[in-house]
């Protein structure tokens, strides 16, 4: 016999075959490689067709994701220099409290859009972005600590702009937040 | 020869290969990278759901995928099947986040329940979605009207919504899914 029709195939599998025809079919696609691979490609897509699950993901979630490519590998002039408002270490201890007992170091850093919090233990650092301003979103955001234009590590915030990055504080570390603008946070150490 | 630049529509984001978009993605085309989130989008989330994860930790599975995938672009140029790649970096990613979270014991219940051949279904059922897409309108619809519709489509329901000739039904929807499978295992 030879080689059914694709359409034949089909049939057979849906049943739409009187007997005599299915049996006469079934003989070659036994005897035949091609055929048989071509019955095997038709069970099993249109058992995935017909089983489909897969679940399409929230608009927010697919926008958060696609604003993660860098914008125009943004360079050194677009940015933006988180400014240190707060520093726990600089600012004077309240009356009766000693120097070395004054905790994990928190910083805040600021730009024209957010807030920067930080606090930095002995290996790992701890922060969040916050928005200053409405429609600022600063969850998703990949957080890089890099060092000497190298990345060490990475992460991206949570649904409320927290991270958290394991690492040492160092002399050359900076963190770059691809958020709401590309920001640079200097000064680490 | 100067490489000419297709223009970025609707069309050319289904139809353009993943190998073609991460090239693109690396010269630093925004539109391509999009393609490929929104080409590959319900695969991601689809694993930590199958895995009973609440809506919030998808969503962070499925940023912490995205950024893997932006960091391995160059490693996954020539990547055959990117599809099963983001498979299993997602269900790795999953048990990580488990594993944060404390909830490794949950997370081994769902995936013995899971089997692999379930597991690998999903990868098949993006591929052949995704094959599916590029088709053409009326053997998009049509396809869509038979398999993928709940209910599927009678006969009668698609010569009526789709203006398809009852007698053509059958031819049409075997060249079809010839044309699928052709254009699935390379040779269209």
């Amino acid at each position: 016999m030879k080689c059914p029709e694709f359409q034949m195939i089909l049939d057979l599998l849906e049943s739409r075959l009187d007997r005599t025809q299915a049996e006469k079919i079934q003989t070659h696609i036994h005897e035949c490689k091609n055929c048989g691979e071509k019955l095997k490609w038709a069970q099993e897509s249109l058992t995935a067709m017909k089983s489909m699950t897969l679940v399409d993901a929230p608009d927010y979630v697919i926008q958060r994701a696609i604003s993660l490519f860098p914008k125009k590998a943004a360079k050194f002039s677009d940015w933006v220099l988180a400014k240190l408002s707060f520093d726990s270490w600089v600012t004077p201890q309240l009356a009766g409290v000693r120097a070395q007992d004054a905790g994990p170091r928190q910083r805040i850093y600021q730009t024209d859009s957010c807030k920067i919090i930080l606090m930095t233990e002995p290996d790992r650092w701890i922060g969040q972005i916050v928005p200053t301003q409405p429609g600022v979103e600063t969850a998703g955001c990949l957080v890089e600590l890099t060092s000497k234009h190298k990345v060490l590590k990475s992460t991206v915030t949570n649904q409320n702009g927290e991270f958290m990055l394991p690492g040492k504080p160092s002399k050359n570390a900076e963190l770059k937040i691809h958020g709401p603008e590309a920001i640079l946070v200097r000064d680490l150490k | 020869m100067s490489s000419v630049k297709v223009p970025f529509d609707d069309k050319a984001k289904i139809e353009l290969s993943d190998a073609t978009l991460i090239e693109r993605c690396l010269k630093g085309e925004q539109d391509a990278w999009e393609a490929i989130i929104r080409r590959y989008q319900n695969l991601i989330y689809s694993v930590p759901i199958r895995y009973h994860f609440s809506s919030q930790d998808a969503a962070d599975v499925f940023q912490h995928v995205c950024v893997i995938l932006l960091e391995k672009l160059k490693t996954l140029r020539n990547f055959e099947t990117l599809s099963s790649w983001l498979y299993i970096t997602t269900k790795r990613q999953c048990w990580k986040i488990a594993k944060k979270k404390k909830m490794e014991t949950e997370l081994q219940e769902t995936s013995d329940e899971v089997s692999d051949s379930n597991s690998e279904n999903l990868v098949l059922q993006h591929q052949i979605k995704t094959g599916v897409d590029q088709l053409s309108g009326k053997c998009r619809d049509l396809i869509f009207a038979l398999y993928y519709a709940d209910p599927p489509y009678s006969y009668d329901q698609i010569t009526d919504k789709l203006g398809i000739p009852f007698g053509s039904i059958g031819p049409t929807r075997a060249r079809c899914l010839e044309k699928l499978r052709k254009m699935m295992s390379g040779k269209d």
